[in-house]
């Protein structure tokens, strides 16, 4: 698979020299590996994490802009409002007051 | 890869006429539960498979790296079409499997780029074993500092030595997109090992 050695300049030159060594006997653990379902139970494993981490990438910054979002409207709230005015005591209108049967002048 | 995340999945269809050795033929045989034949392509792709995920993940977890690979390509021979070589499927998802590992490790808090870059091959040799590896580990440690997108076409051009239009199918990115990459690379690699710049390079450099 290696291209022409013509085609490379002495930096690929020296990449291809320092070609990782081959282990010996990687094929027939890898296709004991195959066959392992622990092996692959620890896989999928690992694949549900990384699941999740995909889920919590898109889930944290939602949750903040949420967050900022209520932070940010509850305080609006807070300076729109202003200071409560006093409680006027409880005065019938007209017609109540003929219904409370108190005399009018 | 992020976006080159590629499909991880072969189609098989048609793959025999571009392809014509022996691969196809062991990967259709394997795909329909011949174990002898899938041996065969493992034994066959293991050294390169582990090249691959060894640049990515450092050599204590490339092992592991390269069985999960010949895990995967064993689930996706069942859904096996095939309009890519199979080398270039197994380069693909080994190159996945590489980033990914690679990436888990933001997460563990506990291995950082500079502890990989800093890993060591320190098995005792003779001398001229030990020059030569002493080499090997300052490439690998270069090449493990690089970033991820410009590493992946380092470990496929540099030490598989496979051609630009394999390597942009591999990566799911254009031919000019993987050689500008591989420019870059190299200028990053050279202040990594101290080497000096070379001009000629600078017709490659040029990203779209």
């Amino acid at each position: 698979m290696m291209s022409p050695p013509q085609d490379r300049d002495p930096l690929e030159e020296l990449l291809a020299a320092s070609r990782p060594a081959p282990v010996p006997g990687l094929g027939e653990r890898s296709c004991a590996a195959v066959g392992d379902r622990r092996f692959a139970r620890r896989i999928a494993w690992l694949d549900a994490g990384d699941g999740a981490r995909s889920i919590l990438w898109l889930a944290v910054p939602l949750l903040i802009a949420a967050t900022t979002l209520a932070a940010m409207s509850l305080e609006r709230r807070h300076s729109t409002s202003g200071p409560r005015r006093p409680e006027r005591p409880f005065q019938p209108s007209f017609r109540d007051a003929g219904i409370f049967g108190l005399e009018l002048e | 890869m992020g976006s080159n995340e590629a499909s991880e999945r072969l189609d098989l269809t048609g793959a025999a006429e571009h392809e014509g050795d022996e691969d196809v033929r062991l990967a259709a045989r394997a795909a329909s539960g011949d174990a002898a034949a899938f041996r065969e392509l493992v034994l066959k792709h293991a050294d390169a498979v582990h090249r691959v995920v060894l640049g990515h993940v450092g050599p204590d977890e490339a092992e592991d790296a390269a069985q999960e690979v010949f895990l995967r390509m064993h689930r996706g021979l069942k859904g096996f079409e095939g309009r890519s070589r199979v080398t270039t499927w197994l380069y693909r998802i080994a190159t996945n499997v590489g980033l990914k590992r690679r990436r888990r490790r933001r997460w563990s808090f506990v291995r950082s780029e500079q502890a990989l870059a800093r890993q060591r091959d320190d098995r005792p040799g003779p001398e001229a074993v030990m020059a030569d590896r002493e080499q090997r580990d300052r490439v690998a440690r270069a090449v493990a500092a690089l970033p991820e997108d410009l590493r992946s076409v380092v470990i496929l051009r540099g030490f598989e030595g496979l051609p630009w239009e394999e390597i942009a199918r591999i990566l799911d990115v254009g031919v000019s997109t993987a050689e500008a990459r591989m420019a870059r690379a190299k200028d990053q690699l050279r202040v990594l090992l101290g080497r000096p710049h070379r001009s000629d390079d600078v017709r490659e450099r040029t990203e779209p």
